[in-house]
């Protein structure tokens, strides 16, 4: 039986701003970096503290064991019980965005999951377990699941909700991902499985200055340029030349400018400062001279915005302040969370890039 | 049988580089407010991590729920619970150096707790249950307690354990501290109780100019220069004209420079770097500042590792480098401590070190 295509029964994917029903996290656990639970679970936890304060928290564990200790965390920190939803599902690593289902809703008060064949960044890193999660999911809540025949990842994409997709091609027009489809080609399946009609793209940036700067997923979306509403973009700016990042900024900025949105509109574009001071340098694993030292990914673009609040990654830097009342002002009626993502930028990303949103289904 | 009488001016504080019985810690409770125990957890797990395998931890926890949860939690992250040891005490917050027990030795292989009067830092903060935190250590270690009728805080204290006693005058000879006291009334107290005999005074800043770089201690010494050895300083410096410790910083230079230890010899001084100017970047309601004191010297000499604060910014490198060659022997760890920061310290703060007691022929 052939599936039908998501958009013929009326999906799309709703823009992260509306209502959800909850948040996805994969919680930490022994992954590709040293100590990478120890380093990150107080991350997760104030994540989780303020979530669960407003939404349901869906976790994702690698074992019993884990998920006790979850289940004791709840009750030790005193959370609503009710408001958690713990599945055991194994995963590689902790980037829920990236390898996490995609869900759409319907206006027929339907919610389905995507499923879009995650290969770890274009084989960076190991995806097995990771690529299966999407599945987990839709049968753990018996959901419609769609597979698209693309690769792709969900931090790669940003969309209005309005039938706008905004994405870097480096992202994935890129071999590394789908080898042999074009464009027009990868357009077509993201319309079918996202209901999106009106692309904007932006070039991100060649391999060899991803890796260069150390972006693991060839400068996707989510670090770089951000919907706040149907037709408002806060995009990552510097006006300091010398920047490794400025000539990716400024070609982005020139191509928004040049950008519409799906009826036509000019975006009203506002720039966030980028973090000044940071520096790969929380994962050192030597003790001794010499100490790691490199570019940071760290952004301020990867908040995350869920009801009644948005969750910023700030990192102790002279800018944290300006890009929260930035992004506050685009966000008028929530709370502004930010919480010290140094270490977890260190590993290639930031909130944005360990939550996935579920949304709550039309007309409830 | 006539229980032993000690006298404390047979005690002295040794130096932190000499060898450690363990390293006492707070462990963070939501007192302060709702969320500083999940926030900042991840440090203190990190710090049991690095310090047990070479000495022990000694954990002061709550309650026993608390003791619990730390206990699940080291072994859920598989740091497992050797050498480590939980004290059931109340406290106010989590600085274990300020209102913890200074420890001192003598020649005869004893150890005993000198229990200064802690006072939240010039009336700051809430202080309490800190002020109890070392007459409690010393009952629960059996260990002798002397009470010097004085306000002091250990972060305000450098010693190099041959005599010389390095600090800052804001934040010891301080009215909201230590009223009706002037420096030669603290110098004999001091002299008294830790066995020192020569001191080094910094001008330092104080109450009304410090709470714009977000440091409610008046410049604790352990956040402007460090003892490495008998006679090396490591100073903190910056060149940033608009970092506002500019001006303390490079004039406690000035004074170290013409400084001497106790042998008259004068001192070696490495500039330190500081991390480019700090923000807060969480919450914390009641600062007056949106800066940190942010600072690298606020590190935590211990047996075999040096625990050295980080922030995931572009100075760290070049001061965990400095700090690496001062300590040759020693594995040094970056810890990093945004969370941590912006409440008012880093690892130096928040560690209290017990020596080992030793036998002097």
């Amino acid at each position: 039986m052939v599936q039908k295509k998501p958009s013929s029964q009326g999906f799309y994917m709703p823009a992260e701003w509306e209502s959800h029903e909850g948040t996805w996290l994969q919680w930490p656990h022994d992954g590709p970096f040293p100590d990478e639970k120890l380093r990150l679970e107080s991350l997760w936890l104030q994540m989780t503290d303020a979530l669960q304060r407003h939404e349901n928290v869906h976790i994702i564990v690698e074992d019993e064991r884990q998920g006790k200790h979850i289940q004791h965390l709840v009750l030790y920190y005193g959370w609503e019980e009710s408001r958690f939803d713990i599945h055991i599902i194994p995963t590689n690593d902790v980037w829920v965005r990236d390898n996490g289902p995609i869900y759409l809703v319907n206006e027929s008060g339907e919610l389905a999951i995507t499923e879009w064949n995650f290969n770890g960044w274009g084989c960076r890193y190991l995806f097995e377990k990771d690529r299966l999660v999407p599945t987990a999911v839709a049968q753990a809540l018996s959901l419609p699941l769609y597979t698209a025949p693309i690769t792709l990842e969900g931090g790669g994409l940003e969309v209005n909700g309005q039938g706008t997709l905004m994405a870097t091609r480096s992202s994935i027009i890129n071999p590394n991902r789908n080898p042999n489809l074009n464009q027009a080609e990868i357009e077509a399946v993201l319309s079918e499985y996202l209901g999106v009609t009106h692309f904007i793209w932006l070039s991100g940036a060649s391999r060899e200055f991803s890796d260069a700067v150390g972006s693991d997923t060839d400068l996707h979306i989510d670090g770089y340029a951000r919907f706040t509403d149907p037709s408002t973009v806060l995009y990552n700016w510097t006006d300091d030349e010398s920047n490794i990042f400025y000539p990716v900024f400024k070609r982005h900025m020139e191509e928004l400018r040049e950008a519409c949105t799906e009826s036509g509109r000019p975006l009203s574009l506002i720039p966030l400062p980028k973090p000044e001071n940071s520096a790969y340098s929380t994962l050192n694993t030597s003790t001794r001279p010499p100490f790691q030292v490199a570019a940071s990914l760290a952004s301020y673009a990867n908040f995350y915005i869920a009801n009644n609040l948005v969750l910023v990654p700030v990192y102790g830097d002279i800018n944290d302040a300006r890009a929260k009342s930035i992004i506050a002002e685009h966000f008028p009626d929530r709370e502004i969370i930010g919480l010290p993502a140094n270490v977890l930028a260190d590993m290639g990303g930031m909130m944005h890039c360990v939550t996935q949103q579920q949304p709550l289904i039309i007309g409830e | 049988m006539t229980e032993k009488v000690y006298d404390p001016a047979d005690f002295f504080m040794p130096a932190e580089w000499e060898p450690h019985e363990g390293t006492w810690l707070q462990w963070p409770q939501d007192i302060v407010y709702t969320g500083y125990e999940l926030k900042l957890e991840r440090i203190w797990l990190n710090m049991v991590e690095t310090l047990h395998d070479h000495e022990m931890v000694h954990l002061i926890v709550g309650s026993e729920r608390q003791r619990e949860h730390v206990a699940n939690e080291l072994l859920y992250h598989r740091i497992g619970l050797k050498n480590v040891d939980f004290h059931i005490i109340p406290t106010n917050d989590v600085w274990a150096r300020d209102n913890g027990p200074i420890f001192v030795i003598n020649n005869c292989g004893d150890i005993a707790v000198t229990d200064w009067k802690f006072n939240g830092w010039g009336e700051r903060f809430p202080y309490e249950q800190d002020n109890k935190v070392p007459a409690a250590v010393g009952e629960n270690l059996g260990l002798p307690v002397f009470k010097p009728q004085m306000v002091l805080e250990a972060g305000a204290v450098e010693v190099n354990g041959k005599g010389t006693f390095l600090a800052t005058r804001t934040s010891i000879i301080d009215p909201y501290r230590n009223p009706g006291k002037n420096q030669e009334d603290i110098e004999s107290i001091l002299c008294k109780y830790l066995g020192v005999t020569h001191f080094i005074w910094l001008t330092g800043a104080g109450r009304g100019e410090v709470e714009i770089w977000g440091d409610e201690t008046d410049s604790h010494i352990d956040i402007v220069a460090r003892f490495t050895d008998e006679s090396t300083v490591l100073y903190n410096r910056t060149t940033n004209l608009s970092d506002p410790r500019y001006k303390m910083l490079a004039k406690s230079y000035q004074e170290l420079r013409t400084a001497k230890t106790e042998s008259g010899n004068s001192l070696t001084l490495v500039p330190l770097p500081l991390p480019d100017i700090y923000q807060t970047s969480t919450m914390t309601d009641w600062r007056k500042s949106t800066l940190t004191d942010a600072a690298y010297s606020n590190y935590l000499v211990a047996n075999n590792v040096v625990l050295v604060p980080v922030y995931g910014e572009k100075n760290d490198e070049c001061a965990l480098k400095i700090i690496a060659e001062h300590f040759p022997d020693r594995h040094v760890i970056g810890i990093e401590v945004v969370a941590l920061i912006e409440h008012g310290g880093a690892i130096g703060c928040v560690t209290q070190p017990q020596p080992l007691p030793k036998k002097r022929e």
